[in-house]
């Protein structure tokens, strides 16, 4: 036998689940737009029965709310967070060599390279069709400065490109750390809410995003334990373990000019990120392309180095690439002799030297040990010819002021496809360019393809996790009316017990 | 797939915003008309584009260098024609010396006359271009040609001759000299400036201008070649010429022992008519350096000819390399437009309707 209110009973149990439905729709359609959020459904199922009837047929007893869940797919999650790495080292990498590019182009702009060595090229012949006339010294000189301080100007942008790298490390590491930080106290709350039977959809959803923009900043291998907590491990170092973050630290490196080196703070380690923004600042910062890694700024300082050692020794002795000053094709500046009737002043030098003084440096150290001091940073004209254009060696013997023979040898020099092992100035510059177009080209399609992939996974996540206002008010419709039907079922109810106590006459 | 509202909105935007990427980079080609802004945009084109600009910028040079060689050559070419004039002015004058039926101040006259087109040749050897004397070698910015007198003895009995240097050198030092002059005297001048005299080096002091890859153009006519050298030079000529006008018939010269020095003086007798040859040397001269001039007046005209070729070559393939093509660029750019605006049209209609504007 039913008991009296078993229907009424019944009935109520359903207000109150379609009520909990209604107002989990109603979240879900509030947070549609909040980022990380993913939407979650009532699970509910049949009361079992409480009363046999007839022996037989088993009366259900109504429905209940077993819990709400959110969906999320962990796996995309997991796909994400790799492909959040990578994209996020792309995209660093592809933005600084952009950056360098503008530094280092010569196809866009008009003070470049290019034009500022033809400048200087023709200066030279000016000077060899003339070399009695003061004023085509003059310009020669002038494009000498020129090219000096084109070299200066790039070589301190590259320098200071670098100094924002190295600030940036400090940035991801503080963000690294941040994020640990709030991910750790977000699991502890994760663990206590879990215990206590308190929603932690929200929190879990909070935790995920901060994942995420981890993901963007390193590589990170993320495992969720049964207690619904994460541990969050940087190439095999745990960084995160339930409600514990371990920290890193910079420390000034002064084996690399005083640039940040990561460090773990509990153990001291070095730390190595494997990949993502952190990655690509370390690299741009220091590789300098030796080790098959992506060339960072180093590489591009050390060939205008190069660029500026090879052109000061070459024009200076006529020492090409690969020889030594014994097989030298050429008597270079220093074989010249001056309006002054000196020889072996140099022309190019560093802070401003005196040729003399690089004289004493070639023949205490030897030629390439001096020139090696010669860096983009500190090229110069010597002071020699700094203060007199007179010392610019255009004759190659005395002989008169029209002599230029020596001019005429330094312009079939800089002409020289062997003064560099790669061709001609013009043609080790290009070559500058055309591996750092060809990076940055590289750079940006791996970004391109790095972004689309993390888009794509993202909308797979979307797809799964994300409110869709459409089905929100599919579902809303759905229970309102189931809301409206137990209601009723309860006015049913109603008239039918109001019919039974009807049947007792009390007056009787 | 389960799609979304959100996902509806974020494709759109993310299409959207690839198409404005295409139409933005589709209006910089079309107004900058360069097909790169950056190197990375095409690494090829960015790295032939400096070649073909260097390439552009040496032609530009080497047009200028021989423009340069050009004006230089015209204005030696000139001074050559003017001298040639001269010589010529000098040769008539002697012929009509020679003839036998002048007064002796019909020949005084025309003595003075050449003693004149004697300045006026100097004058013509130091022409200059832009202040740097033509015939001079590589000793551009000091006159090459000047007279000077040299003297000996004391006080009193003095002797001195006119002679010509270049470049500070004595050209004439061996010349004749009126014999009236102190043989022992002249003796002592030429011992006494035998160091100075004027000898041409054994490298020419060829001037080159850089007329093309690997080419150059030697610009200039050094002073000696065109006066010539030895007894015959044209000022020994002219010398011979004033002494004969001056009535003389035969002129001294030193004679020297094996190591240079002057021992003595010689006296060679000679006619006016005897030296219209040694004029027509001194012409045939100037006509051989203007010959040569006149070569490579040529050369450098053909050069300049093939440098303005390859200067329209080279500035178009400059052109080609790194110019849009304003046709397929304003096509490009009309398309990524449409693109576009297409997208946003559909974009706007997409993401505003949901099942909430049928209920």
């Amino acid at each position: 036998m039913n008991a009296t209110f078993t229907g009424i009973n019944i009935a109520t149990r359903g207000l109150a689940v379609s009520q909990a439905s209604i107002s989990v729709t109603t979240n879900n359609q509030s947070n549609a737009n909040t980022t990380g959020y993913s939407r979650q459904v009532v699970k509910q199922n049949a009361v079992g029965a409480a009363a046999v009837y007839a022996g037989s047929a088993i009366l259900g007893n109504g429905v209940q709310v077993t819990s709400v869940d959110q969906i999320r797919d962990t796996r995309l999650d997991q796909r994400y967070w790799q492909e959040n790495t990578r994209s996020g080292e792309w995209s660093s990498e592809a933005s600084a060599l952009t950056e360098l590019e503008s530094v280092l182009d010569d196809s866009s702009s008009s003070n470049t390279f290019s034009t500022t060595f033809n400048n200087f090229y023709s200066g030279l012949e000016d000077l060899e069709n003339n070399p009695s006339d003061s004023s085509t010294r003059t310009s020669v000189r002038s494009y000498g400065e020129a090219i000096c301080q084109y070299l200066n100007d790039s070589s301190s942008r590259l320098e200071d490109m670098r100094k924002d790298e190295n600030s940036m490390v400090k940035t991801d590491v503080d963000e690294i750390n941040s994020y640990a930080r709030q991910i750790a106290d977000l699991n502890a709350a994760i663990s206590g809410g879990a215990g206590s039977g308190a929603n932690i959809n929200s929190l879990k959803d909070q935790r995920n995003v901060l994942i995420d923009k981890l993901s963007n900043l390193t590589g990170i291998i993320v495992t969720t334990t049964k207690t619904d907590s994460t541990t969050i491990s940087i190439n095999g170092t745990i960084l995160v373990d339930g409600g514990d973050a371990k920290e890193l630290t910079v420390i000034q490196d002064s084996s690399n000019d005083g640039m940040y080196k990561i460090q773990w703070k509990d153990t001291g380690n070095d730390f190595t990120p494997a990949g993502g923004e952190l990655k690509a600042a370390l690299d741009l910062r220091d590789s300098d392309g030796s080790n098959s890694t992506n060339k960072g700024i180093p590489y591009y300082i050390n060939q205008l180095n190069k660029f500026a050692q090879t052109l000061a020794k070459a024009f200076n002795e006529g020492v090409l690439a690969g020889e030594t000053s014994a097989n030298a094709s050429y008597s270079g500046h220093a074989g010249g002799e001056t309006a002054n009737n000196t020889t072996g002043i140099r022309f190019f030098s560093y802070n401003n030297t005196s040729s003399g003084d690089l004289k004493s440096e070639i023949s205490s150290n030897g030629m390439d040990a001096a020139y090696e001091k010669i860096t983009a940073a500190n090229i110069t004209l010597s002071s020699d010819i700094e203060d007199d254009v007179n010392n610019i060696a255009a004759a190659s013997s005395s002989g008169g002021s029209s002599n230029s023979d020596n001019v005429s040898q330094l312009i079939s020099l800089l002409k020289d496809s062997k003064m560099f092992n790669s061709g001609t100035p013009e043609d080790f510059y290009n070559s500058i360019i055309s591996t750092l177009s060809t990076d940055s080209a590289t750079a940006q399609r791996r970004e391109s393809n790095a972004s689309s992939t993390v888009k794509s996974i993202d909308d797979q996540r979307t797809s799964v996790s994300g409110v869709d206002s459409n089905e929100e008010t599919a579902n809303l419709t759905k229970y309102q009316s189931a809301y409206t039907a137990c209601a009723k079922m309860v006015e049913v109810w109603n008239e039918l017990l109001q019919k039974t106590i009807d049947m007792i006459d009390t007056t009787a | 797939m389960r799609i979304t509202n959100n996902m509806l909105i974020s494709n759109n935007l993310w299409n959207i915003n690839n198409n404005m990427k295409r139409y933005d980079e589709a209006s910089q080609r079309l107004s900058t008309q360069r097909k790169i802004g950056l190197a990375s945009d095409d690494p090829q084109v960015a790295t032939q584009a400096v070649k073909y600009r260097n390439y552009v910028s040496t032609i530009d040079q080497y047009e200028k260098n021989v423009s340069a060689a050009s004006s230089w050559m015209s204005v030696t070419e000139g001074a050559l024609s003017d001298l040639q004039d001269v010589v010529q002015q000098v040769r008539d004058y002697v012929e009509q010396g020679a003839n036998g039926s002048n007064t002796s101040s019909d020949l005084s006259n025309i003595k003075a006359d050449v003693q004149q087109l004697k300045e006026t040749a100097i004058q013509t050897l130091n022409t200059s271009y832009a202040g740097r004397y033509v015939f001079g070698g590589y000793s551009t910015d000091t006159a090459p040609y000047a007279e000077t007198t040299l003297t000996t003895g004391s006080s009193g009995s003095t002797t001195s001759v006119d002679k010509v240097t270049f470049k500070g050198k004595i050209v004439n030092l061996d010349g004749p000299v009126s014999t009236s002059t102190d043989s022992t005297d002249y003796t002592t001048i030429y011992n006494n400036n035998i160091s100075n005299v004027y000898t041409s080096g054994s490298t020419k002091e060829s001037m080159k201008y850089n007329s093309g890859f690997g080419t150059q153009i030697t610009v200039n006519v050094e002073g000696q070649d065109v006066v010539g050298q030895g007894s015959d030079n044209l000022f020994n000529t002219l010398d011979k010429v004033l002494l004969g006008l001056g009535g003389d018939t035969s002129y001294q010269t030193v004679t020297t022992d094996s190591s240079g020095n002057a021992t003595g003086t010689t006296t060679t007798s000679f006619t006016l008519s005897g030296l219209l040859g040694d004029l027509d040397e001194c012409l045939d001269r100037i006509s051989i350096a203007t010959t040569g001039l006149g070569a490579r007046e040529s050369s450098a005209e053909l050069a300049s000819d093939r440098l303005s070729n390859d200067n329209t070559t080279y500035n178009k393939l400059m052109s080609n390399n790194e110019d849009v093509d304003s046709a397929e660029a304003t096509t490009e750019y009309s398309s990524a437009k449409t693109v576009y605006e297409t997208s946003l049209s559909a974009a706007a209609k997409a993401i505003t309707k949901s099942l909430l504007d049928y209920i």
